[in-house]
C-alpha cells in the first residue's frame, strides 16, 4: 500500500493544539506513538523504533501498557477496545490498529 | 452398553434425585472444610472513627468552621491503599464489613463518605484472583477422595463457599449504595470488576483521566458477582452495559464521562480533591432531606441482586472458571493472555 494512502487524522494531546487536526503518514503516527511512551515511561526516545516491542523495550506491565493507551486513546481522540490490542507489541502493530479508529 | 441396562436417567424419579442431591450435599459437608471458608456475615463491633488497616484506612475530615464549632459536619474519607492494585480478597473484605458496620451505625456522624485509593496504579482491580484460585485448588486437595470421586460433590462444596464470600460482599456493597448520607466515589487507573461494582455503589463518581472501568469476568468464565452489573443498568443504558459485559474490554474516563457513568473528569490526580469538594457540598443539606433524594433517586434493584448472586455462584463451580484462573494465575507473561 502507498504510504500517501495511508493517512490519520491526528488531535494533539495539547489543549491549545487540539483543534489542529491535520493528515498524519503512518511513519509519523509510529513516531508520535513512540514520543508519548518516552514520555510516560521517562525513556530515551532514540532508543525505540517502530519494531521495538515496548513491553520489553519500556520494561513495562499489562497495567502501564494501559496506561499508555490511556494516553493514545486522550492523545488521538480514539477508543481502542482492549481485545484489539492483544498480541500488539510494537509500536508498529499499534499504529496499524489506530488507523482503523481514527 | 448392553441393551438390557436401563439408561440411569429414566429410572430416576423426582423424589430418587431429590434424594440424591441431599446425599450428595451432605456428602459435600464432610467432605469439605468449611471452617476455613469465608465466615458467614456476623454482628461486629462499631469499629473507631478513626482506622488504619492493611487494606483500608478512613478518617473523619471536618469542613467549614471545623475550628470553631464541634457541631461542624464531618466527611468520612475512605483510602484503599493495598498494592498491588487493592485487591478484594478475605483482607480487604474483612476491612470493608468494618466499614460497613461504621455506616450501618451512623458512619460517627459523618454526612459524606469519599472513598478513593492512593495507590498509583488504580481505584481496584476487583477481586484477588490469586487468593481464589489459590483457594478453589486447597479446597480440592482437602476434599480429598470424595471429590475426585464426583464432580458434583466437588461443585456443591465449591459453590457453599464461594455463597459465604459473596454474602458477605454484597452485605457491604448494599450497605455502602444505601446509606443515607452522600457517597463518592474518586476513581484514578484501573478500575476492574469488583472495582469498578464498589465505584457502582457510590452516589456520585468522579474519574481523572487516567481510570479505566471494565467487567472483565466472562473472560474468566464468569459474571460479574458484586452486584455490578444491576448496579450499572440503575444508572446506564443497557446497550453499554452489554458492551462492556459481553466484551470485557476496559472503558476510558472520557467515554465513561460522555456516557454520563462519570459525574466530573478531572486531570490526573485530582479526583480525591475533587470528590472532597462534592461531598462538602453535600453536607450542606439538611441530613433528613438528603437521605429522603437518595431513597427516591436511587433504588435498590434487589431481585436482580439475588439473581446475580446466584448466577455467579452456579458458574463459579465450573471447571471453565478453575481453567481460566489456573492459567491467568500461572502466567509469568507481562501481559497476562486473556482472551
Amino acid at each position: 500500500m502507498p504510504q500517501t494512502a495511508i493517512q490519520t487524522a491526528f488531535v494533539s494531546t495539547k489543549l491549545t493544539e487540539r483543534q489542529t487536526t491535520h493528515i498524519m503518514s503512518k511513519d509519523e503516527l509510529i513516531e508520535r506513538l513512540i514520543e508519548l511512551a518516552a514520555k510516560r515511561f521517562k525513556a530515551p526516545k532514540e532508543e525505540l523504533e517502530g519494531s521495538s516491542d515496548f513491553f520489553d523495550a519500556l520494561a513495562i506491565d499489562s497495567f502501564q501498557a494501559m496506561e499508555l493507551m490511556t494516553d493514545v486513546e486522550e492523545a488521538f481522540d480514539v477508543e481502542v477496545p482492549d481485545y484489539e490490542l492483544q498480541g500488539v507489541r510494537t509500536f508498529e502493530a499499534l499504529a496499524v490498529v489506530l488507523e482503523s479508529r481514527v | 452398553m448392553s441393551e438390557n441396562v436401563v439408561p440411569w436417567s429414566s429410572r430416576v424419579g423426582p423424589w430418587q434425585a431429590r434424594v440424591g442431591i441431599r446425599r450428595a450435599v451432605a456428602k459435600a459437608r464432610e467432605s469439605f472444610n468449611l471452617a476455613d471458608g469465608p465466615a458467614p456475615l456476623v454482628r461486629r463491633p462499631v469499629p473507631p472513627l478513626t482506622f488504619d488497616g492493611k487494606a483500608l484506612r478512613w478518617k473523619p475530615v471536618s469542613v467549614g468552621d471545623a475550628e470553631q464549632s464541634a457541631q461542624a459536619p464531618t466527611i468520612l474519607d475512605v483510602e484503599l491503599h493495598r498494592t498491588p492494585c487493592n485487591e478484594i480478597g478475605t483482607t480487604c473484605l474483612d476491612e470493608l464489613e468494618q466499614l460497613a458496620t461504621l455506616v450501618r451505625a451512623g458512619a460517627g456522624g459523618a454526612r459524606a463518605l469519599v472513598v478513593h485509593s492512593s495507590v498509583k496504579r488504580g481505584f481496584c482491580a476487583g477481586a484477588d484472583l490469586r487468593e481464589l484460585y489459590e483457594g478453589l485448588i486447597a479446597r480440592g486437595q482437602n476434599a480429598g477422595p470424595a471429590a475426585t470421586g464426583s464432580g458434583l460433590v466437588q461443585r456443591l462444596g465449591t459453590a457453599q463457599a464461594v455463597r459465604g464470600f459473596i454474602d458477605r460482599i454484597h452485605a457491604v456493597f448494599n450497605t455502602l449504595d444505601m446509606a443515607p448520607i452522600t457517597t463518592v466515589a474518586a476513581v484514578n487507573g484501573v478500575c476492574f470488576g469488583g472495582g469498578f461494582e464498589l465505584a457502582l455503589t457510590a452516589d456520585v463518581i468522579i474519574a481523572d483521566k487516567s481510570a479505566r472501568f471494565a467487567f472483565p469476568e466472562l473472560r474468566l468464565g464468569l459474571v460479574p458477582g458484586f452486584g455490578g452489573i444491576p448496579r450499572l443498568r440503575r444508572d446506564l443504558g443497557n446497550a453499554v452495559v452489554r458492551d462492556l459485559l459481553m466484551t470485557g474490554r476496559s472503558m476510558g474516563a472520557r467515554r465513561a464521562y460522555e456516557v454520563g457513568l462519570v459525574s466530573q473528569l478531572v486531570q490526573r490526580g485530582q479526583a480525591h480533591a475533587v470528590a472532597m469538594r462534592v461531598a462538602e457540598q453535600a453536607t450542606r443539606f439538611d441530613a433528613q432531606t438528603t437521605a429522603h433524594a437518595k431513597r427516591f433517586a436511587k433504588p435498590f434493584p434487589r431481585a436482580e441482586l439475588e439473581r446475580e448472586k446466584d448466577l455467579f455462584i452456579e458458574m463459579m463451580a465450573s471447571p471453565v472458571v478453575e481453567a481460566a484462573l489456573k492459567r491467568f494465575v500461572e502466567s509469568t507473561d507481562v501481559r497476562p493472555y486473556l482472551p
